[in-house]
């Protein structure tokens, strides 16, 4: 009896098992009997004092991208509101270049007048 | 560094923690059941022993020796469990002599796996149908052998410790299956018109 014939007997079982195990009821069976019989410890997870530092960090992200969506009303100075000017030259034009407060945010404003300046 | 990947879960489980089995057992379940399913070659009979075998199991874990790998006892386990059921279904002569005539032709009433083959696979389906039955001509140590060696990949050495038996008897046992089935094989190709 040729061994080499009979090793594939056996290489032939070998792949019938694997075949069988890899069905997706296998995988459903497992399932239904880890659930039924051994279910994953889901309690520590959800529970409410778990859920604080992700919802925390929810509520940093949220202020930050607020504030982060206000924008000034306008990039023109308003009357009377402290504004520091400075005024230089720059290859595009003239360039005039100043700071405004709202709400206390400091904002820095450049105009660049590539026609001529004001 | 290089000991037993499941330790961490069997002492937790040793403890009581059913979630801690219930990974150990989602690691192993398809080698549980393709052990079974090799030596008993039904799906029912293999679901429900495989099932059983970790209940089992996780009963007896308290006295399991933790010096010892687990997978290894999972193995004995579940070869055991599977033969004793392939002998309460199918009462054979002893298996301890291998030139004996191991078993008897099982009637074909015997195949209850008869899901539907899709039709382009109607070839691989006639081919994995006569190996059934080749394998079914073999004892349920034959099988388990057979499984170990070829599905599992086991060396000599470590069959003969799953199973509790010498190295020869091993290497005698494989011999014989994979020389029965490859017989058998031979004889189903030949009734082919």
């Amino acid at each position: 009896m040729n061994s080499g014939k009979q090793k594939d007997a056996g290489r032939l079982y070998g792949d019938w098992i694997r075949r069988e195990v890899a069905r997706p009821e296998v995988r459903l069976e497992k399932r239904q009997f880890l659930d039924a019989h051994f279910p994953a410890d889901r309690a520590t997870v959800l529970r409410p004092v778990s859920l604080i530092p992700a919802l925390a960090l929810l509520a940093v992200v949220l202020v930050w991208v607020s504030d982060g969506m206000r924008r000034p009303e306008t990039a023109a100075p308003r009357p009377g509101a402290p504004v520091d000017v400075r005024r230089v030259a720059s290859q595009a034009g003239p360039v005039l270049v100043y700071q405004i407060n709202h709400q206390d945010v400091p904002i820095t404003v450049i105009w660049v007048f590539a026609g001529g300046g004001p | 560094m290089f000991g037993d990947p499941d330790r961490e879960l069997v002492r937790r489980s040793k403890a009581g923690d059913r979630a801690a089995f219930g990974r150990l057992a989602d690691r192993y379940y398809s080698m549980v059941y393709g052990l079974a399913y090799g030596i008993l070659t039904e799906r029912e009979a293999a679901r429900d022993v495989a099932q059983t075998v970790f209940l089992k199991v996780f009963g007896d874990i308290q006295g399991f020796d933790e010096r010892a790998k687990f997978k290894t006892w999972l193995y004995r386990v579940a070869v055991n469990a599977a033969i004793d059921e392939q002998r309460r279904q199918r009462p054979t002569v002893s298996m301890d002599e291998v030139d004996e005539e191991e078993g008897r032709p099982l009637p074909s009433a015997v195949l209850r796996d008869r899901g539907p083959s899709p039709r382009d696979e109607a070839a691989r389906a006639e081919t994995r149908e006569r190996l059934r039955r080749a394998i079914e001509k073999l004892s349920a140590e034959q099988r388990a052998v057979l499984t170990l060696r070829e599905w599992q990949g086991l060396s000599y050495g470590e069959i003969a410790e799953t199973l509790g038996i010498e190295i020869g008897t091993v290497m005698s046992r494989l011999f014989y299956a994979r020389r029965k089935l490859r017989e058998w094989l031979a004889e189903e190709e030949g009734k082919l018109p």
